[in-house]
């Protein structure tokens, strides 16, 4: 295997490991943050009756949540630990998102579907913005390298 | 003593003995039917006289034999139905029956309670009874003559039979059939190579198409259901609701513990009519499947030889159409018990906002991917289960409140042919649902103006319950009704009208635009009132307190789920044994829960574009906060003041606070016009509403005003430039209603608008003009009349109309012109924004409307 090609598998393994972290979070997160968070929040936004028991909700309301931790999750991970080329993979891991959307609007989805985009979009650019600083803020560390030179 | 003489003495001792015997008063007893085994054996042997009634357990086998004072030698009885159903009484014969010692031994089972009859050979001397062996024997030597001598007249032995239960364990529990609700039951469409699952509904939009029906009520698409259909849990496997699963462990439980000899579950395509479903039956992947025929079959296996139904909400109008026809074949004695759980026995208002706008039904909330509300809507549109929910005549007389509220929308009240504000009757809630007045069917996707239904469904639904909800009770059915109570169910749907202005770039045009909010009472389970689910005047009551019960377990239990609470499995097996326990399980009440409100508390709502928030003395606060995590912009919400709430539905904002001195601050979020209104309420039921309408308020737009201990409004101060100076105080609600006031508080709002200075300056002018012009006529009015200031007055309102239609004019015009220019090289100011235009325009609306009225 040539080393260009080894470089890149891992390059790929570490970014594809990043998505499925925040997949996990994502998941992890949801049920104990969807109460206290989203039902007081976020769910009243995009529905006046979110989280009343009035509507079916399916379990899909703590979808809802979930993709949206999920964008969140997607571009910290790999803004703050990716390899190269992680803002492809962000965008990558984040298509089915605007997908999604699209995909809502044409098979008539309620209005409400763009004030649910519109969080999505909050929700990548904190993780994005959280992401960057946690890159640069890791990046001031001294390396391994280095430090097993002190110790 | 020689040997010949003990023979004489003992042949005349048994002749004296036999004499004195036959002599006696004890052979004056008739014969007798006897049934059943020796003692200790099941079923127990009883003796059937003539006249007398007898609970027997039925098709249960026995051995029978006639006793007779005449048993001493052989002869049959025959056994007799008396068959009355065709009015006159026919006898049937069922059966022979030998008599006791006769070979071979008789064996009979009841095949169904009744009058029977037992004719006997009559012998003489008829009184005479000889019933035990020796007696017997001696009536053999005595009386052989007569033997296999059967001599008329016919003894005829006359008695009831009647049902009793089967021999069981203790205690004797009727089996279990269950009716599940509304959307509880699975439906199918293909075929079991191709199957695919419509409801619930696992793809975007197609499946709740795929359940559409036509305008007659009938699928579309043939759709089935199974026998195992009724849902247990829904949702994705992370995150798994339970919704019958619990409740079903609990049926299966009894019946491993023999508790009961089984349950039965009747899933059904609920968007047909309950009626339709009893009578048509429903169809299942292998037939279709009847309730009664159901219920039937597990009533043959009951240890009761009945059955009890447990009917969940929907399941519950099921159960009475169910229980109609059973009684109409004769069968209503297969039921016990009907316990119905949140059932909409007369409708309940939700089903109004549902079925008009799709409210509550799109999946999920915030976004519709699987069922958007405009297909909702479409879906209850011909649906005649859905119809079967609204709130019925019978739901009018017990129940005062309207349901829909249409005094600030004299549109759809005209376009519904209603002369009165509110709907509280049937008759003109039927006008309002079928648009009585003309009002057109709304597009598709325009969910905000409400539907036009069909009228042959609603007077179908109304028909269909002007039968059930007169429906009693059989003798020997118990009925019991369990309640939800305690969570925020809907009540009424209040609509409001606006004339308002759509400006774009350069142009404006002005339309009514109509909105609803779904006001609640915690008199409820989120879905249905209690007032439906118990009517309390009827069957015994229990209500199981939600609030209540989710504060002490976090068990957060709704309507759908109402089975899966604790307190009621632990009440369902109260209520189907046979003895009564007085003390009933934790959070079920026989009375109706006392209000968590019953002190007084205060409801604000504020219709934006304005946030609401209250301190109280202590300087607590409830209402929306900056976040406190850092770079977040997600709104944080506030509720300090103990015992306060604070939420946003759709375009309002709700505040409820305890009774108590408050602070109420509003700020402007945006350019328009803003109503706040506020309501006490004592023990859950609304005071009169206090009003500020259709207030100017721009962004810099400040507003203070204070509540009092006894809950009253004080004055309203309002900062409409920013400069944290009240410019405006309004004392009262209704001075906010005066016109001068009004025309002040638009010209104050000018001056606080980040516009074009020659604009600003003109607009103020011409509202100043026109206040200077409202002043001059208060004055006229006020003073003496001598007949010429009416004839002034009419004029100079015609002159302050025109002057207003004059600044609609302007302010469009001034759009028109507003295009940013480059100037100088300088970017000019625009003259006045489309958002500014929009709200100025909605204020001259509301200006014109306060000068005409006065």
């Amino acid at each position: 295997m040539s080393p260009k090609l080894k470089r890149y598998l891992f390059h790929f393994a570490q970014n594809f490991a990043l998505v499925v972290i925040a997949g996990m979070a994502a998941w992890g997160v949801a049920r104990p943050t969807y109460d206290f968070f989203y039902c007081t929040y976020v769910g009243p936004v995009l529905d006046s009756y979110a989280c009343q028991g009035l509507s079916h909700d399916f379990g899909y309301e703590i979808l809802g949540w979930m993709i949206m931790l999920y964008s969140f999750f997607v571009p910290l991970f790999l803004a703050a630990l990716g390899s190269s080329a992680r803002y492809r993979w962000i965008a990558v891991a984040l298509s089915p998102m605007p997908l999604l959307i699209v995909v809502g609007l044409i098979t008539g989805a309620d209005p409400t579907i763009v004030g649910f985009g519109f969080f999505l979009g909050i929700m990548v650019l904190i993780g994005l913005g959280l992401g960057r600083f946690a890159r640069k803020t890791l990046g001031k560390m001294p390396s391994l390298e280095a430090m097993k030179k002190y110790f | 003593m020689s040997g010949k003489t003990i023979p004489n003495r003992f042949f005349a001792a048994v002749v004296g003995a036999s004499f004195l015997f036959l002599a006696s008063p004890s052979f004056a007893a008739a014969s007798s039917l006897v049934w059943g085994n020796v003692e200790g054996g099941d079923p127990v042997r009883i003796e059937i006289l003539d006249g007398g009634t007898y609970v027997v357990p039925l098709n249960t086998p026995a051995p029978a034999f006639i006793d007779s004072p005449f048993a001493f030698f052989d002869f049959t009885g025959t056994l007799y139905r008396i068959d009355d159903s065709g009015g006159t009484p026919v006898r049937e014969e069922i059966a022979t029956i030998n008599c006791l010692g006769c070979t071979p031994e008789s064996t009979l089972e009841w095949s169904s309670a009744g009058q029977y009859e037992l004719d006997l050979p009559l012998f003489e001397p008829a009184s005479q009874n000889f019933n035990d062996t020796l007696k017997r024997w001696l009536a053999r030597v005595f009386f052989a003559e007569i033997a296999h001598a059967q001599i008329d007249p016919i003894e005829t032995i006359h008695f009831t039979i009647e049902e009793a239960a089967a021999a069981c364990a203790n205690p004797c529990l009727s089996s279990i059939f269950f009716i599940p609700g509304f959307q509880a039951s699975r439906l199918y469409q293909g075929n079991v190579i191709s199957e695919n699952q419509v409801w619930e509904p696992n793809s975007l939009q197609s499946d709740v198409q795929k359940l559409y029906l036509d305008e007659n009520g009938a699928s579309i698409n043939p759709t089935y259901t199974k026998a195992d259909a009724a849902i247990d849990s829904v949702g994705p496997f992370f995150s798994r609701t339970d919704i019958y699963r619990t409740f079903l462990e609990q049926l299966g439980s009894l019946v491993a513990n023999d508790t009961i000899a089984g349950f039965g579950v009747f899933p059904y395509d609920w968007r047909v009519s309950v009626d339709d479903i009893v009578e048509n039956g429903t169809i299942y992947n292998d037939g279709t499947h009847y309730p009664a025929a159901e219920l039937e079959s597990l009533a043959a296996g009951s240890m009761t030889g009945k059955v009890t139904i447990v009917a969940h909400s929907n399941g519950g109008l099921v159960a009475k159409a169910l229980m109609r026809k059973l009684e109409a074949e004769g069968n209503a004695g297969l039921v016990d018990k009907i316990i119905f759980v949140g059932t909409p026995q007369l409708g309940t208002p939700k089903a109004i906002a549902s079925l008009l706008h799709g409210d509550f039904q799109n999946i999920p909330g915030w976004a519709g991917f699987l069922v958007s509300k405009a297909n909702a809507r479409a879906l209850g549109e011909n649906m005649p289960g859905a119809f079967g929910l609204l709130p019925s005549p019978e739901y009018f007389a017990r129940v005062a409140d309207p349901v829909v509220d249409l005094s600030a929308a004299p549109a759809l009240r005209a376009g519904a042919g209603l002369s009165l504000p509110t709907v509280d009757s049937a008759a003109e809630l039927a006008k309002f649902l079928t648009g009585a007045g003309g009002r057109a069917q709304p597009a598709f996707d325009k969910i905000e103006i409400p539907s036009v239904l069909s009228s042959t469904l609603l007077s179908n639904a109304t028909a269909l319950h002007n039968d059930l909800d007169t429906w009693t009770p059989p003798a020997g059915v118990e009925v019991f009704q369990i309640a939800g109570w305690g969570l925020d169910t809907p009540k009424n749907v209040v609509y409001t009208e606006k004339r308002q202005a759509f400006c774009i770039t350069a142009s404006c045009s002005s339309a009514t635009t109509t909105h609803h909010v779904v006001k609640m009472t915690e008199d409820g389970d989120q879905t249905v009132v209690s007032a439906s689910a118990a009517v309390e005047d009827t069957f015994p009551v229990y209500y199981l307190n939600l609030i209540s019960y989710k504060a002490e377990t976090r068990h957060d239990v709704r309507h759908a789920y109402l089975t899966e609470a604790k307190p009621f499995q632990d009440l369902l097996l109260q209520l189907i044994s046979t003895t009564t326990s007085p003390i009933l399980p934790a959070h079920i009440s026989n009375t109706r829960p006392q209000s968590t409100s019953a002190e007084k508390r205060l409801r604000l709502r504020v219709l934006s574009p304005v946030s609401l928030d209250a301190y109280d003395n202590l300087g607590n606060h409830t209402g929306m906060a900056p976040n406190p995590t850092p770079g977040s912009d997600l709104l944080y919400k506030e509720e300090d003041i103990f015992n306060s709430y604070y939420e946003e539905f759709g375009e309002g904002k709700y505040l409820g606070l305890p009774e108590g001195t408050y602070t109420i601050n509003l700020k402007g979020l945006a350019q328009g016009t803003f109503t706040f209104e506020i309501t006490p309420v004592t023990g859950g039921i609304e005071g009169t509403t206090t009003s500020y309408i259709d207030i100017p308020v721009s962004v810099l737009t400040t507003g203070t005003t204070t509540i009092d201990a006894s809950g009253q409004l004080g004055s309203l101060a309002l900062d409409q430039n920013g400069d944290g100076v009240a410019d405006t105080i309004i004392t009262s609600p209704t001075q906010a209603t005066d016109p001068l006031t009004y025309a002040k508080l638009i010209k104050t709002s000018i001056a606080g608008m980040d516009m074009g200075a020659k604009t600003k300056r003109q607009l103020i002018a011409k509202f100043a003009n026109v206040g200077y012009m409202i002043a001059k006529l208060d004055k006229w009015e006020n003073e003496d009349d001598d007949g010429k200031e009416t004839n002034k007055t009419g004029k100079l309102t015609e002159r302050i109309i025109k002057k207003l239609g004059k600044i609609e004019q302007y302010i469009k015009k001034q759009l028109a012109k507003s295009a940013p220019k480059l100037k100088q090289n300088k970017v000019q100011l625009e003259r006045i924004t489309p958002a500014q235009a929009e709200a100025l325009l909605d204020m001259l609306s509301t200006l014109k409307k306060l000068v005409i009225i006065k």
